[in-house]
């Protein structure tokens, strides 16, 4: 079981989200897409991926069940995922866990290592084409999934 | 539920054998179930402990496959894995395939079709489903079935576009009969087209031939200048370039004519004539078999050898079986022999000795012609004062009908290989007590000869001395093993990383082809077999219990796309130096270039070669070459 040359000890799931909606402003947006994929070891779990659509496929309350039910208390990976969390948290009612990790960070920190004083480019286009990440993030899903990517590539080899 | 979008995620290649076989709701079901796992370098992906529950597919990367210490071998985009970890069954197939690990050779993305997915898609569509759990022979047989079906099925399936056609010669109606022949002349045709005086535009084309002349003119006394247009007969008798050749030769003899025209795509575009329609089909093997035995000289030898490579062509062109092909040019080129060997030999000689073929030819593996290997066996105490001019005239003219002579010198022609059956068993002593690298090779040769001529029980004696001298000495097996690894068999040819590797040609021959003959040749030899045929072999192996039967199945399966592949990459050279020295025709050249290949041949080398690694293991193991 399990993946022994995986260097990270931590087996547990995570979940990547990404929520798309109307504007960025997380107190008066509505959620149009939400896609959350479980990340298990280096396998991401695509085929079993969870895409809503508050309020057109499913009611509201159901909605929030269901995402709340697929991310139980799994830690959070993202992009943007501040935003992402808060809309979730409004569709679930209730806090997710806050063990999170923005990529975007994780990105940063990566760069600035290697590159003095410029500035980083941490948009989303630049930083799958420097990971070299074989995804086209042209929907939540896609955003969820470039998240799950980058975020295994920048924890798996940093070691 | 799961409603994950196959538009965002990284495109599955359906393109790929065998997933092309899926329809669009399967291709839709497939994309929904697809996971996807990034490795980073190093990381071992798959290992014997961890059962897998998914069938991988490379997205990005490389994967080596690791048996042992040793890559047997790599993965590269497309390429799929993981199958036998997904099936593997508690007793088969351990041993050699045990410690079979799947590393990422650099960062990784595969895509994982989950277990319980593959198996759906499986039991729906069986075509699908058998393309991809049939195991390695079955898969084997598939890959070829299907190109058989591409390409043509049998010797009669030759088509009208094999055989020379006569470039199409017109002339307009109002044209006169003295024109048409005029025509003829200047083109050295026997015959013209004459365009419908109506509706040039696909009008009426009639024909005029030689004969037509004749009659119109002599017998039937028309003045020269009459337009051809109103005598030319109409009707014209057409077959389409594809069309069979058959067709072609029962539409002749239905309609008693010599010539038909010959359209592609509605065009005429030449002529057939009976002559080069019977060309194509006299490289028939019984057509040189005849010219064999009615052969009065060398020369005429020469033409029924030169012969032979046309009718390997010919067949091979028309999707006959190489192992049929390979027994078709043994038997042809061993009758030359004996042919040759009888017209060059007086009576005496005849009956005293015996004329062997070693190595390939011995094996009856040869396709081409390749280098000469061959001996003779005089009987004790027969003497021949002209011997010496016999041996070199027979290497001369085996050298003339374009046998290359042996490089090692492995011919009639040094009296190293022509000597009485005591100096044999003389060599064949050292052979086996003093081995040293020229000894080994001298008795692997040996070992495969077969008669060809002469008295056939003065080799079997030979043999038979040989094999009593072997008894169970383990330290001579082992050397005599040893040369099965001495090639490296490559695998990291598929890896798109190294897109200059990959353009790499292989040599066939050393990577793939020779293990599996000298490592059959060891286990044989060991055994006391009298088989001289590396199939024959193999099988005789397995019945004995020395082989492993699925591996037997396997090795069959593997050597004779081996020997396919070679072949093909030799037929498929352009024709570049055609009427240029004779000899040089489709010379031996063992590479293939992995990247010229199509796919299923690649898919299948790439199997092959991964089988031929395995068999090494083998051979490394049962006879303790690594101590």
């Amino acid at each position: 079981m399990g993946y022994p040359d995986h260097g990270d000890t931590d087996r547990r799931e995570r979940v990547a989200i990404h929520c798309e909606a109307t504007s960025f402003d997380p107190e008066a947006a509505t959620p149009l897409a939400f896609a959350a994929i479980r990340i298990r070891g280096p396998r991401i779990l695509t085929g079993s991926a969870l895409l809503l659509h508050p309020g057109s496929d499913t009611g509201l309350a159901e909605a929030g069940d269901l995402l709340h039910a697929f991310i139980g208390d799994r830690p959070l990976v993202g992009y943007y995922l501040d935003f992402s969390v808060a809309m979730a948290e409004r569709l679930t009612g209730r806090p997710l866990s806050d063990e999170r990790t923005e990529v975007s960070s994780l990105y940063y920190a990566r760069k600035i290592r290697s590159m003095s004083k410029q500035a980083v480019d941490l948009r989303l286009d630049s930083m799958i084409r420097d990971l070299d990440l074989p995804v086209r993030p042209d929907d939540a899903f896609g955003i969820a999934l470039t998240a799950a990517m980058a975020w295994l590539r920048l924890t798996q080899d940093g070691r | 539920m799961q409603h994950a979008m196959p538009t965002a995620s990284p495109d599955f290649d359906f393109g790929r054998p065998p997933f092309d076989l899926l329809t669009e709701g399967q291709r839709a079901a497939l994309a929904g179930a697809l996971d996807i796992a990034l490795y980073p370098r190093d990381t071992v992906i798959l290992s014997r402990e961890e059962p897998a529950d998914a069938l991988y597919v490379v997205l990005r990367g490389t994967v080596q496959e690791r048996r042992g210490g040793e890559v047997a071998a790599v993965h590269g985009p497309g390429d799929r894995f993981g199958l036998q970890a997904l099936y593997a069954t508690a007793g088969g197939g351990a041993g050699i395939t045990g410690a079979r690990r799947f590393v990422a050779a650099e960062e990784c993305a595969c895509h994982l079709i989950p277990r319980a997915a593959l198996e759906a898609l499986a039991a729906e569509n069986p075509a699908f489903g058998a393309a991809i759990l049939g195991d390695f022979a079955q898969r084997m047989r598939d890959l070829a079935a299907l190109r058989s079906n591409r390409e043509m099925a049998a010797l009669t399936m030759a088509r009208i576009r094999q055989a020379y056609l006569h470039p199409p010669l017109f002339v307009d109606a109002a044209a006169s009969l003295r024109d048409a022949a005029e025509a003829m002349r200047q083109n050295r045709a026997s015959s013209v087209l004459v365009r419908g005086a109506d509706g040039a535009m696909g009008g009426t084309t009639g024909i005029l031939t030689g004969t037509d002349l004749r009659d119109l003119v002599v017998l039937d006394g028309r003045p020269v200048t009459d337009p051809v247009g109103p005598l030319a007969r109409y009707g014209l008798l057409t077959l389409d370039r594809d069309d069979l050749l058959f067709n072609a030769l029962v539409l002749m003899t239905k309609h008693a004519v010599r010539r038909i025209v010959v359209t592609e795509n509605g065009a005429i575009v030449g002529l057939l004539g009976q002559s080069d329609l019977l060309a194509v089909l006299s490289n028939h093997s019984q057509v040189i078999g005849l010219q064999v035995e009615h052969a009065t000289d060398p020369a005429d030898l020469r033409r029924a050898s030169r012969s032979i490579v046309e009718l390997i062509r010919t067949l091979h062109a028309t999707g006959v079986k190489v192992a049929f092909i390979a027994d078709l040019v043994t038997e042809l080129n061993r009758r030359i022999f004996r042919k040759l060997f009888e017209l060059l030999a007086p009576p005496e000689l005849l009956a005293n000795s015996c004329l062997i073929v070693m190595g390939s030819e011995g094996r009856g593996e040869q396709l081409l012609k390749t280098d000469q290997d061959n001996g003779l066996i005089l009987r004790d105490g027969f003497d021949c004062p002209d011997l010496p001019r016999i041996a070199a005239d027979f290497t001369r003219h085996l050298v003339e009908f374009g046998y290359p002579p042996c490089p090692g010198n492995i011919m009639v022609s040094n009296p190293e290989w022509t000597r009485p059956l005591a100096g044999y068993k003389d060599a064949l002593f050292n052979w086996v007590h003093r081995p040293d690298e020229a000894a080994q090779m001298n008795l692997a040769i040996f070992y495969d000869a077969a008669p060809v001529a002469g008295d056939a029980t003065l080799l079997a004696e030979a043999k038979d001395y040989l094999l009593s001298r072997l008894q169970d000495n383990q330290m001579f097996f082992t050397q005599f093993a040893r040369p099965t690894l001495s090639f490296d068999t490559p695998s990291g040819l598929f890896a798109s990383l190294f897109e200059r590797r990959r353009a790499e040609p292989v040599d066939i021959k050393k990577a793939g082809i020779f293990p599996i003959v000298h490592g059959v040749r060891a286990l044989a030899l060991e055994k006391h077999r009298a088989e001289t045929n590396t199939v024959e072999r193999i099988q005789v192996l397995a019945e004995l219990g020395a082989l492993d039967r699925k591996m037997a199945a396997d090795l069959v399966e593997a050597f004779t796309i081996l020997s396919t592949i070679r072949l093909k990459a030799r037929v498929d050279l352009p024709e570049e130096n055609e009427g240029g020295e004779e000899g040089a025709e489709l010379a031996i050249d063992n590479l293939v270039h992995p990247d010229r290949l199509g796919k299923l041949d690649r898919d299948q080398f790439k199997d092959c070669l991964a089988l031929v690694k395995s068999f090494k293991e083998l051979i490394a193991h049962h006879f303790r070459l690594n101590h």
